[in-house]
């Protein structure tokens, strides 16, 4: 039987609820049941030990909250409380203090719980103490939802490729930035009207600073830098340059040199950026749309290309899953 | 280093794999190989290979061992291996910033060839211009990337460099 906390109760949160109440038979019989035993949102909470019905806490948040009692305290000192082996952190991204989101990671690291989270805050501030924290533990930090949602970048780089010498990690981390790109250079729409077009589209915020301005790209980078190089880097370290300045004369200009202009994360040996690039047309790092790609490049394998979904609710929920799969078969 | 030579082989089968045979002895690397049929002199051929070898001591070695097996040495040069740079501007960009950007450029790096391209806008913001050239050494590669981020910081343009596929 393994005990599971979620914390954040909103998309992705909903997201890995809905996985748990589809789990396959097989997954069960494999490594006993998953049982929910708690869920909080902002302001109210659901726990029981015997365990919670995914689909009620659903039902519950849709008509306002997943829980009936509200948060006594702080949501950290709630978390303290509880008895669980799993959090899912899922609460929302804060790069200023890491957000109620580095509390909650740091109390279940601190009791020796494993932890698998998606929010950025936390890995892109204080990485390494985390993962110290967890050593010292005997907890496991997973972490594959962070950098770009569904595609397996993390696991791919950090398992599969062990042992290999990774030379550089460069990537579209960032689907609203490349829907807004992609549409400029195909349709010749300037900047302001693809942002207004991938906002009614849903794929950019109401306010959309935290994606065209490289932020939300640059914490992935510094999660990568982290995680697969082994640095010590905080977001503010990234070089950053978002995509406000692109305008549809640069962007014709490439492409009458076969080029075209996507936002790159880029973690090499002194390289730390984000920024606008010119890729040529058929590079696998010129895609459309809203899909992340990622091309690592190792000293033996040479680039691996790795893409997929970088955002949504089912789609993180995926990661989150297979994080959790990984945690089971290590105990 | 790269070389390029011509080479004079018996126009007879087997000849072309007699003269490649001391490349791979060496741990040469073929870059290119190419038959000149009009080259013919007598009874021999003419033929130009391109190749990467490490030292000159097994160049030495290559040139001894093309002479016991009788391919004669017409030609030898070398090739210089460049490197791509490439640039976009965008912003209050003029041909005289540009070119005084590419003086400073020249002095300090191998900078062999380069081309320019504006847009034409009247916009000064959505200007833009494409710069595209070779450089002799690949660590002028970084050289030319650290000047151009510093210098069109300062200016106010912004810099979209090329070098993904690198
Ligand atoms: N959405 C994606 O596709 C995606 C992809 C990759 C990574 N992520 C990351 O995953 C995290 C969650 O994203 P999301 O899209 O699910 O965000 P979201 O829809 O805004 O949901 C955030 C949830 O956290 C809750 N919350 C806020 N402050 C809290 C606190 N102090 N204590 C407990 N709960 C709190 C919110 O409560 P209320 O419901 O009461 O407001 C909400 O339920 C973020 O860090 C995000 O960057 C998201």
């Amino acid at each position: 039987m393994t005990d599971i906390v979620i914390a954040g109760f909103g998309t992705v949160g909903q997201g890995f609820a809905e996985v748990l109440a589809h789990t396959s038979p097989g997954l069960r019989e494999q490594f006993g049941p998953l049982r929910l035993v708690g869920a909080f949102d902002s302001r109210s909470y659901a726990y029981d030990t015997n365990g919670l019905d995914p689909v009620a806490l659903l039902e519950s948040k849709a008509a306002g909250r997943v829980g009936k009692r509200d948060i006594p305290g702080t949501s950290r000192e709630l978390l303290d409380e509880m008895d669980y082996d799993i959090l899912v952190e899922v609460t929302p991204t804060d790069i200023g203090d890491g957000g109620s989101g580095m509390g909650h990671i740091l109390s279940a690291l601190g009791a020796g719980r494993h932890v698998i989270t998606c929010n950025k805050g936390p890995l892109s501030l204080r990485f390494q103490e985390l993962e110290g924290l967890a050593t010292r533990r005997g907890a496991m930090l997973r972490f594959e939802g962070s950098v770009g949602g569904a595609m397996p970048i993390i696991h791919v780089a950090k398992d599969i490729m062990a042992g290999e010498d990774i030379t550089s990690i460069k990537g579209i981390l960032n689907g609203t930035c490349n829907f807004i790109l992609h549409r400029m250079g195909n349709e010749g729409l300037p900047f302001q009207q693809a942002l207004r077009e991938a906002q009614q589209l849903g794929y950019a915020e109401a306010d959309p600073t935290y994606d065209i301005e490289g932020v939300d790209s640059a914490c992935k980078v510094a999660i990568l830098s982290n995680a697969i190089f082994g640095r010590d880097v905080t977001v503010h370290d990234v070089m950053r340059v978002g995509i406000s300045s692109v305008t549809d004369e640069a962007i014709a200009l490439a492409r009458e040199q076969g080029q075209v202009l996507r936002l790159i994360g880029e973690v090499g040996q002194s390289r730390l950026e984000v920024a606008p690039r010119l890729v040529p047309i058929g590079h696998p790092l010129a895609i459309g749309g809203t899909l992340n790609i990622a091309q690592i490049d190792a000293k033996f394998s040479g680039p691996i290309t790795v893409a997929g979904r970088g955002a949504g609710r089912m789609e993180t929920a995926s990661a989150i899953l297979s994080d959790l799969m990984t945690i089971l078969r290590a105990q | 280093m790269r070389l390029n030579v011509d080479l004079q082989l018996r126009d007879i089968p087997g000849e072309l794999i007699n003269a490649l045979e001391p490349l791979s002895e060496v741990d040469a690397n073929i870059a290119g190989v190419v038959h000149h049929h009009d080259w013919v002199k007598g009874d021999r051929i003419g033929v130009n290979i391109t190749f990467d070898i490490c030292n000159q001591k097994q160049l030495d070695l290559l040139l001894a061992k093309w002479k016991q097996c009788g391919v004669e040495v017409v030609r030898m040069g070398s090739v210089f291996k460049t490197y791509d740079v490439e640039y976009v501007l965008v912003g209050p960009v003029s041909p005289t910033i540009l070119e005084n950007l590419l003086d400073e450029v020249k002095t300090m790096t191998s900078l062999a060839s380069v081309d320019i391209k504006y847009t034409a806008s009247q916009d000064f913001q959505r200007r833009a211009a494409y710069v595209s050239g070779t450089v002799l050494e690949e660590s002028d590669l970084d050289v030319i990337d650290e000047f151009f981020h510093r210098r069109t910081d300062e200016i106010g343009l912004l810099l979209i460099r090329g070098g993904v596929g690198r």
